[in-house]
C-alpha cells in the first residue's frame, strides 16, 4: 500500500506491533498502533501503568525496533536504516527526557550536557560552548560545575530538560518528565517543554499521568491495553472538555471510593 | 542563540578529542581501581623491561670486552695449520689488492727476553707496523706508538714491567731496554739469536699479558719474511663474510671478532628468552588485571553506555571509548614501569659499581642498557595487548540494548 506523506507530518506510525517473549511465552505490549504527528505540535500520550507508553516511546525515539510495522521520518522508516544511521537519527533528530535521572557519573553538569554534542562530532570546545548555552535556557548555568547526581531530582531535570535541547532536535520526546517532581518544579519543567514547541517550534511527545496537563496538548493519544485511541488528533476544545470532564468524574467517583473504605474501617 | 534554532543536519565520529576526554574523566571518577590496574602493568611491563635492560646490558660488556679494542670491522689472517701456502709479503699485497680492503696490518711473532737494570724476562715479542697498531686499537697509557720509520724502539706492556721491578710506567718512558729475540733461520732449523738495544716509547696497559712490541723492521731486518698475522680493516661489516670467503680459498685461515660476537649474542638469545620468560608470568597478572577492570567497568556502566546509544553514539563511539581507556591504561602503566626499571636500574648500577671498585675493578661499567628502541617495542607491544584485552568488553558494549541497559536496576 501506497501512502503519501504531508510535509506538515513529522511522524507517521503505521501498523506498529510489539511482542516480547518472556521466558517461552510472547507478550504482545502492542498492538496494530497507527497515528500521525504533526510538525510543530504538542503530543500527549497518557494511559495506564503497563499499558505500554514507554515502550512506544522508545520506537518513536528510534531506540527500540518494533516486531512489526513502520515508524516513518523525512520520508524513511527508520528501523530500516543501518544502525550507524538510526544512531544518527538520534543524534541529530530526537532529545529525549527521561523519567529518571540517567547520568554519567564521572562528568559533571556541563560535560553531561555536552555527550550528546560529542556524537554530532563537535569538539570539547564547541560543544562546551553549546552546552553552556543550554544550561543558560534552562537557568542552570551556575550548576555547571557541579556533579549532577548530588543535585535535588528538579534540578537534574532541568539539566535533563538541557541535555534534550542541546542538539536542536526537531522532536523532544518526555518520558513522564515531571513524575517525580514537586508541583513547582513540574510547572518549570512543562513550561520549557511548551516554550520548546510555542516558541522555537518543535514537536514535543510527553507521556504523563497527570491529567491536568492534558489541556495543553494539540494532539492526545491515549493507550489502553496495548492500543492506541487517537483521543484528539486535533486541538478541539469541545474534545478536550468532555475528556476533562471524564477525568473530573473518574476523580470524584475515586474519591467516593476511598471514603466509603475509610467509613468502614 | 543556537540553542534551539534550527541548523543544518551534522553526524560524524565523536572527535577522538572528546573519547578521550570521557575516558580520562571516567579513569580519575574510578582512581583506586585504575591506580591499582596502572600499578599492576607497571610492574608487568618494568619487570620485562627490567631484566631485558640487564640482559642487554651484560651483552653489551662481554661482547666489549671479548672483542676489546678491536674494531668490529676487521678479520685476521693466519697461516693454515698445514702451512702449505705462505703468509709473506706477496700474500699481504694480494690480500691489499683485493675490493673493499680498506688496510693491512703486519705482525711478527717471536718469544724475547728483556733485560733491565739487572732485572730479566722472558714473553712474547711482536712486530708490528703502523697499520697493525691503529687496527688493534692498543691502549697506550704513557708515552706514544711508534711509527714504520722508527728503528730500535719498544712498547712494554704494564704486566712486563712490572716482572722487570717497574712500578711507575712514567719511568720507563725514554730508558733503554736490552732484547734478545731468538729469530728462526730460513734455511736452518737453529734459531739466530737477534741482541738489540730498545728505547721505550710508550706504555700499553695490560694486566694479564707480558709482551713487547717493537717495528715490524727489527723483524723484516733480522731476515724473518713469514708473518705469524695479518690484521686487515674492511669498508663496511657486511664485507667481511666475502672478503673472509675470497682469503680462506687462498689457503689461510681467518677469524673475526663478528664470530664472538654471534657467538656471544646466540647465548643471549636464550637468556633473554628466559629473563623475559620470568618477566611475562607479571605481565600476565598485568594483562587479567587490566582485563578485570575493563570487564567491571563494562557491568557499571551499562546504564551510561545504553544512555550514550540513546543520545546518538553509534557503536563505534563504544568501541573507542572501551579500547581508549585500555590504551591510556597500557600507556601510562607501560611509562611508569619503564621510568621504574631505568630508575632501579641506575640504582643499581651505582651500587655494582661501588661495590665493584672497593674490591679492586678500576673499570666502572654499565649493567643495564636501556636503547630507545626497548622502550618503542615494549610500548608498542602493551598498547596491542591492550587492544586485545579490550576487544571482548567493547564487542559487549557494542551490542547493549539501550533500552534493556536503561530500565537495568
Amino acid at each position: 500500500m501506497t501512502k503519501t506523506y504531508d510535509d506538515s507530518v513529522l511522524m507517521s506510525v503505521t501498523g506498529v506491533n510489539q511482542v516480547f517473549d518472556v521466558g517461552d511465552e510472547k507478550v504482545t505490549v502492542l498492538t496494530d498502533i497507527n497515528f500521525d504527528i504533526k510538525a510543530n505540535s504538542f503530543n500527549i500520550i497518557y494511559g495506564s501503568s503497563g499499558s505500554g507508553k514507554s515502550t512506544l516511546l522508545d520506537i518513536l525515539a528510534g531506540l527500540k525496533a518494533p516486531s512489526s510495522g513502520q515508524v516513518i521520518v523525512g520520508g524513511k522508516d527508520i528501523y530500516a536504516l543501518s544502525p550507524d544511521e538510526l544512531a544518527a537519527h538520534r543524534a541529530n533528530k530526537v532529545g529525549f527526557v527521561h523519567q529518571a535521572n540517567y547520568w554519567i557519573k564521572s562528568l559533571n553538569v556541563l560535560d553531561n550536557v555536552t555527550v550528546p554534542l560529542f556524537f554530532l562530532g563537535y569538539t570539547k570546545k564547541e560543544g562546551l560552548k553549546m552546552a553552556m548555552q543550554a544550561l543558560d535556557y534552562v537557568g542552570m548555568a551556575s550548576y555547571a560545575k557541579k556533579s549532577p547526581i548530588m543535585l535535588s531530582g528538579g534540578e537534574q531535570q532541568r539539566i535533563g530538560m538541557a541535555r534534550a535541547l542541546a542538539n536542536s532536535p526537531l522532536l523532544i520526546i518526555a518520558d513522564e518528565p515531571t513524575g517525580n517532581l514537586d508541583s513547582e518544579n513540574s510547572r518549570n519543567i512543562m513550561k520549557l517543554l511548551i516554550d520548546s514547541q510555542a516558541v522555537f517550534r518543535r514537536t514535543v511527545i510527553v507521556v504523563t499521568h497527570n491529567m491536568g496537563y492534558i489541556t495543553l496538548a494539540d494532539h492526545l493519544l491515549k493507550i489502553e491495553d496495548g492500543r492506541v485511541l487517537d483521543v484528539a488528533p486535533d486541538k478541539t476544545s469541545a474534545q478536550i472538555k468532555t475528556l476533562m470532564n471524564e477525568v473530573e468524574q473518574e476523580i470524584k467517583q475515586n474519591k467516593e471510593l476511598k471514603r466509603h473504605a475509610t467509613a468502614k474501617l | 542563540m543556537r540553542l534551539l534554532s534550527f541548523r543544518k543536519g551534522r553526524y560524524t565520529a565523536a572527535p577522538l578529542s572528546a573519547i578521550f576526554f570521557m575516558v580520562w574523566k571516567n579513569m580519575l571518577y574510578k582512581k583506586l581501581r585504575t591506580s591499582l590496574t596502572v600499578i599492576g602493568i607497571a610492574v608487568g611491563i618494568g619487570a620485562i623491561f627490567f631484566l631485558m635492560s640487564i640482559s642487554l646490558g651484560l651483552q653489551n660488556l662481554v661482547s666489549d670486552k671479548l672483542v676489546g679494542g678491536n674494531s668490529i670491522k676487521t678479520v685476521d689472517i693466519t697461516s693454515a695449520k698445514s702451512g702449505i701456502v705462505t703468509l709473506d709479503n706477496r700474500a699481504a699485497n694480494r690480500i691489499r689488492q683485493l675490493p673493499n680492503v680498506q688496510k693491512v696490518g703486519v705482525l711478527f711473532a717471536a718469544p724475547g727476553i728483556i733485560k733491565y737494570k739487572g732485572s730479566e724476562s722472558s714473553g712474547p715479542t711482536y712486530g708490528v707496523d703502523e697499520g697493525y697498531q691503529s687496527l688493534s686499537d692498543l691502549a697506550i697509557s704513557e708515552g706514544r706508538r711508534f711509527t714504520d720509520k722508527d728503528s730500535n724502539v719498544a712498547i712494554v706492556s704494564t704486566d712486563k714491567l712490572r716482572t722487570i721491578g717497574v712500578n711507575n710506567p712514567k719511568d720507563i718512558i725514554g730508558k733503554t731496554i736490552d732484547l734478545d729475540i731468538p729469530f728462526k733461520a730460513a734455511d736452518s732449523e737453529n734459531p739466530k739469536t737477534l741482541k738489540t738495544k730498545m728505547k721505550v716509547v710508550g706504555v700499553v696497559k695490560s694486566e694479564s699479558e707480558n709482551i713487547v712490541f717493537v717495528p715490524a723492521r727489527v723483524f723484516q731486518d733480522g731476515g724473518q719474511s713469514k708473518y705469524s698475522q695479518l690484521k686487515l680493516a674492511v669498508n663496511n661489516v657486511e664485507d667481511i663474510p666475502q672478503i673472509r670467503r675470497q682469503i680462506e680459498s687462498i689457503g689461510f685461515e681467518t677469524t673475526s671478532p663478528v664470530d664472538t660476537l654471534d657467538q656471544v649474542n646466540q647465548i643471549f638469545k636464550y637468556f633473554t628468552f628466559a629473563l623475559v620468560g620470568f618477566g611475562a608470568i607479571g605481565m600476565i597478572v598485568a594483562v587479567l588485571g587490566m582485563f578485570n577492570t575493563l570487564t567491571v567497568s563494562l557491568l557499571e556502566r551499562t546504564k551510561e553506555i545504553g544512555l550514550m546509544f540513546a543520545m546518538g553514539g553509534r557503536r563505534r563511539d563504544m568501541r573507542r571509548i572501551f579500547i581508549g581507556e585500555a590504551t591510556l591504561l597500557a600507556v601510562i602503566g607501560s611509562a611508569i614501569g619503564m621510568a621504574g626499571a631505568v630508575l632501579v636500574g641506575q640504582l643499581a648500577n651505582i651500587l655494582l659499581n661501588k661495590l665493584a671498585k672497593s674490591r679492586g675493578v678500576a673499570e666502572s661499567f654499565q649493567l643495564f642498557s636501556t636503547p630507545l628502541w626497548l622502550v618503542l617495542v615494549l610500548m608498542l607491544l602493551m598498547v596491542i595487548v591492550g587492544f586485545l584485552v579490550a576487544f571482548f568488553p567493547s564487542r559487549r558494549a557494542e551490542t547493549i540494548d539501550p533500552t534493556e541497559a536503561l530500565r537495568r536496576e
